[in-house]
């Protein structure tokens, strides 16, 4: 496997050993390779001429026979298992037959120790920067279709977490060394074959991914430039190898999840909630509802209270009734109706091989998913990738990348059902028959029931049927083919071209048929009755609502590069100068039509411009539709430049930079020669002659420093107008004025400083990589009070002001604690991390947003980007109202405390401050055992340094939308309960929104967020090679793995995962799966 | 191999001679451009959400037109509750201030394009409603904040007295000053009249300006400056071209929207949906006084009243939706302007003129079962009367009653304003300084203009 990278890397290398090449006749050169710990000879290891670029593997003597026409040259030997071998060869030496000895590595895991940067691939040996490596075997220990999320606890650096994304500045849920933007995008760039990749990324399927490079410090990841500062993730998909005999891979696994269990939610009791409506009923907070809008539906409790009040019912009915509706659980009647347990397959299968002159591999994968409530996606990749060698100094390459694929809409989810806006915990779905049963969940059945006397379409809703009136599907086409060329004009000089396209093509089809309640409701509501001829007039046509949009996104990008690297005496170089340009074009298109049958099929006509009266309103408005277009295009133009000397193979200086101009920056950001650059240096002390430790044979320093740039692609430097659809009223076309003209406006800067130790003691028992960084953000887009007088849009505008800082410590270790008949492994890594603001526009009255659940970011000088902070919290007084104190005295004066926070922000001394809330520290220790052909890994992963909030009942939420929690039934009940319960007790009518909040935001609901998870357990038996043989089959394994088993340590006392304190934990999988190689 | 030798050199020259400054200048989002056409500059002043639906209310929130039951004020909020009883509260970006300057901005941007844009015979139609609309906007605004922020126009003190902020331009980079309130209202004069020749009589919508809204707005302006002569002539001006009053015996009373938006008496829409103060129709209630003083044969009563927990709300607004906002009608209608000519009318002397349009007025607004009287008077300052009371009856919670109260009391009306908070009695004395509404502190810190 890393044969192949071995080679490509060492291309720009190879003239360090090779000096003066002759052409001679055709001459044949002959070895053996043995072990060197057995003397046994190794079969398939692979003979490479690095220059000549001819390679055979070996026989099942361990021998080998080459033909070059050039010398010298560099010959060199891989396989997996032992450690990869150079040797200079010349007309003297290759006359005699070779007798070559591998030594067994120890760590399969060093084997890829070639990096790609997108740019280049280097040996890691002779890199200064930061880099983690994950090869396909690391990235195979979890299961699951996306790539991303494999990297989750085995690739030091790299950190998941649970906030939510934060608009478009954050789709990914992951950060490499923290966060290095406060207003900015927080996402890494993802690199796939060597360009940014703007596409989805489960459209790359995880079995055709050859090996992910995260680049790290700046010396890796600025040739990246303006859009490196979060760090650069670089996927690489498989390939074929030269002289390589046809292979054949198929994998086949499948998973299967828990299902979920909703009964652990921790919601409001039926009974309780009912309880809670009783009184709001008889309170009168329905009583405007009741005699204005008639047609606004009430929850079924408040419609038998309402029922028994107009006496409709009787005392007992009422009673029965109510007591009925108290045993019901939505969250049981969702588990029992909708859910189910998940369940995926996923299926390849890999042809590859190669010949002298070219290499090949075709591969095709189909995944297929269940989710938890049916919905079911489906995914077909194509890959084809081709090298062609015609004559030996250049070389054609092309590679096609292909995914089809299509998400079905299922079952409602838990709570998108609702009753008038509130959520319920007593929904039932089905009568004692199994009929459905409508939900009142926009208007009353006493105004549906009447509405129209029968003219209308039936206005019901009901949930067990309506899911399959609707059917919501997305589809995607992506394509991502590269085409490159290369040519060697001498042995230390070539120049590649290289140039990708990538187009992405979602299409969704919304189709919610005639039969659904959207399109009766729809109807309905336009539908108008002549009062004398009660002829019905359908402002929205009869039928079904179809939405279809798709959305195109291209891109393409061109980049010619010179790779040099020449080497005298003991100097040598390496280096590539090029340029690049780019552009990624959307354009996006949506159409609503209503009136769709589907036999024979055909759409109505419908009037989007104009305002029709609602029929249960009698107000104007107009019919939510049409069509509407939109598209954006970005276009960059870069050079760059990468340079690494070394001296003896000791000392290594290495200097990059790049200049990106783009059509979204402000000229004279374009216009100014500001290239973002990096350095560093790296001296290996352990090939020092004075250097003679035994303990550690291998030791090598490495310090880097340079700059990072982060660009918002949405955010534009000119004076800018956009249009929106035509007036509501006038039907003008209409535009808004965007943002003032800044012409200033330019990328966000980090600068990274970043040292570094490799080493490893002997027989690499011991091995391990401890960095220190330092990140300093300057220019991060931030706000600064503007005079609004000017324009009076906002009271600040964007530019480039805050500055932050990130320290943080990476460590990783790999140790071989046994390495006999059985071998035990050890990986630990270890990262430490804290991202502080330093400078911020605002007041620190501005800071009081930190008060709250920590999941957004709150900058706020000196503190962490997330964190959190509370209300000091005085328990219960004796009437069971939330306490806090004012000026140190325990106070109820809620709006006194928030206004203390307003104007003093943390200096209020009703505030405490906790810390981060995202953790500051995080660790995975995976320990593996093999003994024969089983192996079993196992990984613990420990977040630790970070606090939470968690949830509790607001009352103010539980009246007007129903959100309850089971915190209620621990609530201030009696006098004396404050001595057991911070719950505070209920009231209506809750004038003061503020008593909630001092309860939730207060330091009563936070709760350390330390905690240590059993992440994945796998196992995997590989069958012995002697038993294969005979069926022609060269591996065969098969592997059982478990994901996601939960914790095993946590510090708060609530039993809360502290990731995921509101919903459900994720859930545990299970997955079972063969690999075969033919 | 010769050839081969030379691909790679060959496109890489190619790529480096690309002229990247034009590959650059591509625009980024195809729904953005900057603004350059007439049609891009008519577009940004028909955002009607921002010109015309975003008008101001803090003079509302102060004025007499409404009060707050306890319960209500108990959860107006700081801000809400200091309008309300004329307490200092250090507003930071107040919505007022930058709903007024963004309309401002808006217009400045467009009579600086304007400026690059040659005025063609094929174009000039386009081009005058441009630069005619942006002036009236402009003015519009400028008007509104001096009614808000400076003291009530006096001749004597017109320039010693602090005015707002006159921005004529879109560079931010000029500091913002304080004018004197004589040039405030002479900005305003001088943007109108330079409109007027720019526009049509009437417009193809009442959300655009139009000559007949020039004439109304220079009559309102030069009311609220007490110079009744040039507002008698420029509000006859204005109703030589619209003149339209609805019957009200057409109007459905029991309904919660009993006008139309865009009517047959508007001349010129603007409203307040979003609201930064306590007088939203829904929690604001009418003056008990006010409510008691109407007639029982007249319509308005019925048609701008509802009753809700014993009090009234008004709903007798020219702005109907009845989709999430309750919108308040604040533009200029043909109403306001026939009261203004029967003032001026009647302040000159000329009562019975005065009271034949106070009668044209009032008789739609009669019940029509019964023959309606017409009003009379003995004398003019009697017609005067009768007049400004039927003003304030008809044009409640147009925005308009604030400067009523301070140009009259400046006529020595001695109008004092009271609220009773809690058993606790705050009063406005006329004349008082609190008349012109405190800047917001953000802006004062910022520029170092003078507060009131």
């Amino acid at each position: 496997m890393s044969n192949k990278l071995y080679m490509l890397a060492l291309l720009g290398l190879f003239s360090i050993c090779a000096v003066g090449q002759d052409k001679i006749p055709l001459k044949s050169i002959t070895g053996k390779v043995i072990s060197k710990t057995t003397g046994l000879p190794i079969e398939g290891a692979l003979i490479t001429l690095l220059f000549s670029k001819v390679a055979v593997p070996t026989s099942k003597a361990g021998e080998f026979t080459l033909k070059t026409g050039h010398l010298p040259d560099t010959l060199m030997i891989n396989h997996i298992g032992f450690r990869s071998l150079k040797f200079h060869i010349d007309l003297l030496n290759s006359t005699k037959k070779l007798y070559l000895e591998l030594v067994e590595s120890t760590i399969e895991m060093e084997e890829v120790k070639i990096v790609s940067t997108g740019y280049q691939k280097i040996p890691k040996e002779t890199a200064t920067g930061s880099f983690t490596i994950v090869d396909h075997k690391t990235l195979n220990q979890q299961s699951g279709i996306n790539i991303l999320e494999r990297l989750n606890g085995v690739a030091s650096g790299v950190v998941f977490d649970t906030k939510p994304a934060q608009s478009a500045q954050r789709k990914l849920n992951f950060s490499i060394r923290g966060m290095s933007s406060i207003n900015g995008p927080l996402d890494p760039l993802i690199v796939v074959d060597n360009f940014p990749y703007e596409g989805d990324i489960l459209n790359i399927n995880p079995n055709d991914v050859e090996n992910v490079v995260i680049l790290k410090d700046a010396a890796a990841a600025s040739i990246w430039g303006a859009r490196a500062g979060n760090g650069v993730v670089v996927i690489t998909t498989k390939k074929g190898r030269f002289n390589q005999p046809v292979t054949l891979d198929f994998n086949a696994s499948t998973i299967i999840s828990e299902k979920p269990n909703l009964l652990s939610l921790p919601e409001i009791s039926s009974s309780d909630f009912i309880d809670v409506e009783q009184m709001l009923f008889k309170e009168g907070a329905y009583d405007d509802i009741i005699a204005f809008q008639p047609y606004v539906a009430l929850t079924p409790a408040v419609e038998i209270f309402l029922k028994r009040r107009n006496n409709t019912i009787s005392k007992t009915d009422s009673a029965v009734q109510i007591n009925k509706i108290k045993n019901i659980d939505s969250r049981a009647s969702y588990m029992n109706t909708f859910y189910r347990q998940p369940l995926s397959s996923q299926y390849s299968l890999r042809l590859s091989g190669g010949t002298e002159k070219n290499t090949y591999s075709l591969s095709v994968a189909y995944d297929k998913t269940i989710d938890q409530v049916d919905a079911n996606s489906r995914k077909l990749n194509l890959s084809i990738s081709n090298v062609y060698r015609p004559v030996q100094n250049l070389q054609f390459d092309f590679n096609a990348y292909y995914t089809n694929s299509e998400n079905k809409s299922g079952k409602p989810m838990y709570n998108s059902i609702k009753v008038g806006s509130k959520r319920i915990p007593y929904l039932n779905f089905a009568d004692e028959m199994g009929n459905p049963l409508p939900v009142a969940t926009d208007y009353s059945e006493r105004f549906t029931a009447s509405a129209g006397n029968g003219k209308l379409l039936d206005w019901g809703y009901y949930p067990l049927d309506d899911y399959k009136h609707i059917s919501l599907v997305n589809g995607v086409n992506a394509l991502i083919a590269n085409f490159g060329v290369q040519q060697r004009f001498a042995h230390w000089l070539s120049a590649d071209i290289k140039y990708q396209y990538q187009r992405q093509q979602a299409e969704s089809t919304n189709l919610l048929d005639a039969n659904s309640y959207f399109a009766r409701n729809m109807v309905n509501t336009f539908s108008q009755i002549d009062p004398v001829t009660g002829v019905v007039k359908y402002n929205v046509p009869k039928g079904g609502m179809l939405r279809e949009g798709s959305s195109i996104l291209q891109t393409n990008n061109l980049r010619g590069q010179l790779n040099f690297s020449p080497s005298w005496a003991e100097h040598s170089l390496s280096g590539i100068i090029g340029a690049e340009v780019r552009s990624a074009k959307t354009n996006g298109a949506t159409n609503t039509s209503f009136g769709y049958q589907s036999n024979p099929i055909s759409l109505g006509s419908t009037d989007f411009t104009n305002v029709y009266p609602s029929f249960v309103t009698g107000g104007n408005q107009r019919i939510p539709g049409g069509r509407s277009l939109s598209g954006t295009l970005n276009r960059f133009v870069s050079v760059y430049s990468n340079l690494s000397y070394s001296y003896k193979e000791k000392y290594i200086l290495s200097f990059s930079a790049r200049k990106d101009a783009s059509n979204i920056f402000g000229l004279s950001t374009n216009d100014k020669w500001k290239p973002l650059w990096s350095t560093g240096l790296g001296w290996n002390i352990s090939k020092e002659s004075f250097y003679k430790s035994r303990f550690l044979p291998m030791l090598k320093m490495r310090a880097t420093y340079g700059f990072q740039g982060n660009v918002d692609l949405a955010k534009s430097a000119m004076t800018t107008i956009f249009y929106s659809p035509n007036n509501e009223f006038t039907k003008f076309p209409q535009a808004k004025a965007g943002q003032l003209n800044n012409p200033e406006l330019r990328w966000e800067k980090i600068a990274q400083l970043n040292l570094g130790v490799d080493f490893s003691t002997y027989k690499n028992i011991l091995s391990g990589t401890i960095e220190f960084y330092k990140k300093k953000g300057t220019d991060l887009y931030g706000p600064v009070a503007h005079d609004y007088t000017t324009w009076g849009s906002s009271n600040v505008i964007t530019k480039n002001v805050a500055n932050m800082t990130v320290t943080g410590l990476d460590i990783s270790l790999q140790s071989v604690n046994v390495n006999k008949a059985m071998k035990w492994t050890t990986q630990l890594l270890m990262n430490y991390n804290r991202s502080i603001t330093t400078k911020y526009y605002g007041p620190d009255g501005y800071s009081a947003g930190i008060i709250g659940d920590g999941q957004l970011i709150t900058p706020l000088v000196g503190k962490p980007l997330y964190s959190i902070a509370s209300y000091k919290w005085a328990g219960l007084d004796a009437a069971g109202n939330p306490q806090s104190y004012l000026d140190g005295k325990i106070s109820t004066d809620y709006n006194a405390i928030f206004d203390d926070l307003n104007k003093n922000g943390v200096k209020s001394s009703n505030l405490i401050y906790h810390g981060s809330s995202i953790p500051t520290s995080s660790h995975s220790i995976i320990n593996t055992i093999e003994w024969k052909g089983l192996s079993l890994s196992f990984n613990i992963s420990a977040r630790l340094g970070y606090y939470f909030r968690k949830p509790s009942i607001s009352y103010g939420s539980l009246y007007d939308f129903g959100t309850g929690h089971a915190g209620f039934s621990k609530r201030w009940m009696k006098p004396k309960d404050e001595l057991i319960t911070n719950v505070p007790s209920m009231v209506y009518p809750d004038n003061n929104y503020k008593r909630d909040l001092i309860y939730l935001n207060s330091e009563a609901t936070v709760e350390k967020g330390d905690h240590i998870r059993l992440q994945y357990i796998n196992l995997g038996y590989a069958f012995s090679n002697t038993l294969l043989s005979h069926l022609s089959i060269k591996n065969l394994r098969i592997y059982g793995y478990v994901n996601n088993l939960g914790i095993l340590w946590r510090a708060n006392r609530a039993g809360l995962d502290p990731e995921y304190p509101e919903t459900l934990s994720p859930l545990k999988t299970y997955t079972l799966g063969m690999s075969i190689k033919l | 191999m010769m050839m081969k030798t030379k691909i790679i050199p060959a496109i890489l020259i190619t790529l480096s001679l690309l002229s990247c400054k034009k590959y650059l200048d591509a625009k980024p989002d195809s729904s953005i451009t900057t603004p350059e056409t007439l049609q891009d500059l008519q577009a940004i002043l028909d955002r009607s959400d921002f010109m015309n639906q975003k008008s101001l209310s803090f003079d509302l929130a102060s004025s007499d037109d409404y009060f707050l039951p306890l319960a209500t004020y108990n959860m107006a909020g700081i801000k809400g509750q200091s309008a309300y009883s004329w307490q200092f509260y250090p507003e930071e970006y107040g919505y007022d201030w930058a709903n007024a300057y963004i309309i401002v901005y808006n217009a400045n941007l467009c009579v600086e394009a304007l400026k690059k844009i040659d005025r063609t015979p094929s174009n000039l139609v386009d081009w005058d409603n441009v630069k005619g609309s942006a002036l009236f906007y402009r003015a519009h605004s400028f008007l509104k904040l001096a009614w808000i922020y400076a003291k009530a126009y006096d001749e004597a003190t017109a320039e010693t007295d602090h005015g707002i902020v006159l921005r004529l331009g879109t560079d931010f980079n000029v500091p913002s000053v304080r004018t004197n309130v004589k040039e405030a209202y002479k900005q305003v004069i001088k943007d109108l009249e330079e409109a007027l020749p720019l526009l049509h009589d009437s417009p193809v919508h009442v959300m655009r300006p139009s000559k007949a809204a020039v004439y109304a707005l220079l009559a309102r302006t030069y009311l609220s400056m007490r110079q009744y002569e040039r507002a008698y002539q420029y509000s006859d001006l204005c109703l030589k071209i619209k003149s339209d009053l609805i019957d009200y015996n057409t109007i459905n009373p029991v309904v919660l929207s009993p006008f139309q938006s865009f009517n047959a008496e508007v001349i010129f829409h603007a409203e307040m949906r979003a609201y930064s103060y306590p007088v939203n129709p829904i929690s604001a209630r009418v003056d008990t006084l006010l409510y008691r003083s109407y007639d029982d044969l007249d319509l308005r009563k019925q048609i701008f009243f509802a009753t809700s927990n014993g009090y009234q709300r008004f709903k007798g607004t020219y702005a109907n939706e009845t989709r999430t906002s309750k919108p308040l009608f604040m533009g200029i209608a043909t109403d306001e302007i026939l009261l203004i000519r029967a003032e001026c009318k009647a302040r000159s002397g000329d009562y019975k003129t005065a009271l034949n349009d106070l009668n044209l007025l009032m008789k739609k607004r009669w019940k029509n079962t019964v023959v309606y009287k017409d009003i009379v008077a003995t004398d003019a300052g009697e017609a005067l009367n009768l007049i400004l009371s039927e003003r304030r009856k008809e044009l409640l919670f147009r925005g308009l009653r604030w400067m009523d109260i301070k140009r009259l009391n400046k006529e020595g009306a001695g109008i004092s304003l009271k609220r009773i908070i809690n058993g606790k009695q705050y009063e406005l004395l006329p004349n008082d300084n609190r008349f012109a509404l405190p800047i917001p502190v953000d802006i004062i810190a910022l520029t170092g203009i003078p507060q009131n």
